[in-house]
């Protein structure tokens, strides 16, 4: 038996024992993901580092700088490390000229499609603040231009929480940006989370961590992506709603296909392909994981706000 | 409940529609897959990762094992095992499989025995005093800890700290085990629900600060029901005993019309027309009623300020008001709850 202490203890020998046979039974010599995560690297934030107008630190990855050595620490399952450095790949990628993505600055990414006169956004992240860096990311590596769409692909907070980063006033004012959302998504968006948020809410520091120290002895990664983000949402009601799957909209000059996927990972949610670019977006539903089916595991997240949120 | 059947639907359909037409695929979570050949691939594999979970679940459902039992059942076929995809860094198969068997049969598992247990802090008691006290029971799970049954040792030592939450050493070696399992597991989301059970057995509930109110931009999405359907969850049922309230509201931006009803300690709504020999109406913007929730102003300045108009007795909105709860934000998960909720 070991000591009462408060502090964190080493692996015991069957631990180790575990990940030794995951090192074997699993294709880690097998680093296309590596390359893929790492792929059209275009330039990042340093650390990620996000902070609100008041100063506050709302997402940073600096404290993951341990996750640096290849090699499992004995505290960490050797697939979960490899899945936590796989999450460390941050910064604006293009996808194929003209699509880009906003990987690691957030749980959830942003993409960036360009059209004839400006951008539209694909998902906004969890907050203002982080969708704004984001924003200014891109425009730093592709040029400052108007954002002409912004698409939400489900109803999870980490989706839409940061659009008004993304819209100046007078286009929400004007509604001259359309916000474009599966249908039945403002029934959704935030009534999932609002009935049994201060439950979810507690429940959300099990699952993500977000009070636990980072470290190989500590929270490590989300699987989905690194951690819940904090800082200011807002949700903002959708203009434009995907009705079936077969509705095209023609965005800025460029042609989607929508595929709906009601009750999948959200209770709303939609799929779309772009011909121009011969690009397919899943949205939540074809992860680099097994996603999880009982939401409510634990199932929403920030340790920060009200209502309590899924992801 | 996610339905893990639809979901591999909808994969299947995303192949009917644009399989070999694209040439990158990007997902809200995770990096890019480039190429036909690949992107059909993971597709595919996601599909079957979904249907296979969802139909031998039920398979082994209708064969009568129950969800722990299918849990510990149930294994993904080589294939997918080997997909980096596929592995549980969010879900798992151990808990998406209950997930799925709870969507179709509920929290029951038919099982006699389980359908009115004593809840967790009267069963420990017992537990403990059926297994020959703390001391015992220690005894045993420390050479089980050395053993690694990390598992079985974590269940029997919930049942002495609900029965005995001041037990030092009960709570040192539960948090002891806690972290192993947290070290072994695959799944991120597995290691830090261990990792901070193990933290609150070490060091209590950490304090966090107030919840903030709700924003108004989120507010004002809100639709009026689903703002009295919040109402309704903070009554606090015995605290409205015996008390029969009416409300009629008029919002003037945008024309609706509610009774709100207090009665048998359940609050419930109606829309359309307002109640004769109601207790008070008032009549105001919805956007004002956002203001005094989001608490940018109170209901009585709003009243002040010309905002409301009101007939009836006002004081039964406060009556009505006096009876919700406010939650608390942090409350304890791995030990027995220190205040009493009635």
């Amino acid at each position: 038996m070991t000591d009462i202490t408060n502090e964190p203890k080493d692996a015991t020998p069957s631990v180790i024992a575990q990940h030794a046979a995951m090192l074997n039974a699993l294709p880690f010599s097998d680093t296309r993901d590596f390359d893929d995560a790492a792929r059209g690297f275009l330039g990042t934030i340093e650390n990620a580092e996000i902070t609100n107008p008041q100063g506050r630190t709302v997402w940073s990855l600096e404290p993951y700088g341990f996750l640096s050595s290849e090699q499992a620490p004995p505290t960490v399952n050797p697939s979960l490390w490899r899945q936590s450095r796989l999450n460390m790949q941050y910064g604006l990628f293009e996808v194929v000229p003209g699509v880009y993505q906003v990987r690691g600055l957030d749980i959830a990414n942003m993409t960036l499609i360009e059209g004839d006169s400006g951008v539209i956004v694909v998902d906004t992240l969890t907050s203002i603040e982080g969708a704004r860096a984001a924003l200014d990311l891109y425009f730093r590596h592709r040029g400052l231009k108007p954002v002409t769409a912004v698409i939400f692909t489900h109803t999870h907070t980490d989706h839409w929480g940061g659009a008004r980063g993304v819209l100046e006033e007078d286009a929400l004012a004007t509604g001259r940006v359309p916000i474009i959302a599966p249908n039945l998504f403002m029934e959704h968006a935030v009534s999932e989370n609002i009935i049994a948020g201060p439950a979810m809410l507690r429940r959300a520091q099990y699952q993500f961590g977000p009070l636990l120290a980072k470290g190989a002895r500590g929270q490590v990664d989300c699987g989905l992506g690194k951690s819940m983000a904090a800082g200011s949402v807002a949700l903002l009601r959708p203009t434009d709603l995907i009705m079936a799957t077969g509705d095209r909209r023609v965005i800025d000059g460029v042609e989607f296909e929508f595929q709906m996927a009601p009750n999948s990972e959200a209770p709303a949610e939609m799929h779309f392909f772009i011909p121009r670019y011969k690009l397919l977006n899943l949205a939540e539903n074809c992860t680099h994981n097994f996603h999880n089916i009982c939401c409510r595991f634990a199932a929403p997240t920030c340790a920060t706000r009200w209502p309590g949120r899924n992801i | 409940m996610r339905d893990a059947l639809a979901w591999s639907k909808y994969l299947n359909e995303a192949l009917r529609l644009w399989d070999g037409k694209a040439e990158a695929m990007c997902g809200q979570h995770h990096w890019p897959v480039w190429g036909a050949e690949r992107i059909g691939t993971m597709i595919r594999q996601q599909r079957d990762l979904y249907k296979f979970a969802h139909d031998q679940t039920i398979r082994l459902m209708n064969h009568g094992l129950t969800a722990a039992e299918i849990a510990e059942t149930i294994k993904l076929p080589k294939s997918l095992q080997g997909a980096w995809h596929g592995r549980g860094y969010y879900g798992h198969i151990r808990h998406n499989v209950k997930a799925i068997y709870q969507k179709y049969l509920g929290w029951y598992d038919a099982n006699p025995v389980n359908l009115d247990p004593l809840p967790p802090v009267e069963a420990g008691r017992k537990y403990v005093e059926y297994m020959g006290g703390a001391d015992a029971i220690l005894a045993r799970a420390a050479a089980d800890f050395d053993k690694g049954e990390f598992r079985f040792v974590a269940q029997a030592l919930g049942h002495l700290v609900f029965a005995e939450p001041d037990n030092a050493a009960a709570r040192g070696l539960l948090a002891d085990t806690l972290e192993q399992l947290g070290y072994a597991a695959e799944s991120a989301t597995w290691r830090n629900a261990y990792l901070f059970g193990a933290q609150e057995l070490r060091q209590g509930m950490p304090k966090v600060p107030a919840r903030p109110p709700m924003p108004r931009e989120t507010l004002a999405a809100l639709r009026t029901s689903q703002l009295w359907d919040v109402m309704g969850i903070r009554l606090n049922g015995p605290k409205a005993e015996g008390k029969h309230i009416v409300l009629n509201w008029h919002f003037s931006d945008t024309g609706e019309t509610f009774v709100l009803n207090l009665e048998n300690c359940a609050l419930t709504y109606a829309e359309g027309m307002p109640a004769e020999g109601a207790d008070a109406s008032f009549t105001l913007a919805r956007s004002t009623l956002d203001e005094v929730i989001a608490k940018l102003t109170s209901f009585p300045e709003a009243v002040a300020a010309g905002k409301v108009k009101l007939a009836g007795n006002p004081m039964k909105l406060a009556e009505l008001m006096g009876l919700m709860d406010e939650f608390p934000r942090m409350f304890e998960i791995v030990e027995p709850k220190r205040a009493v909720v009635v």
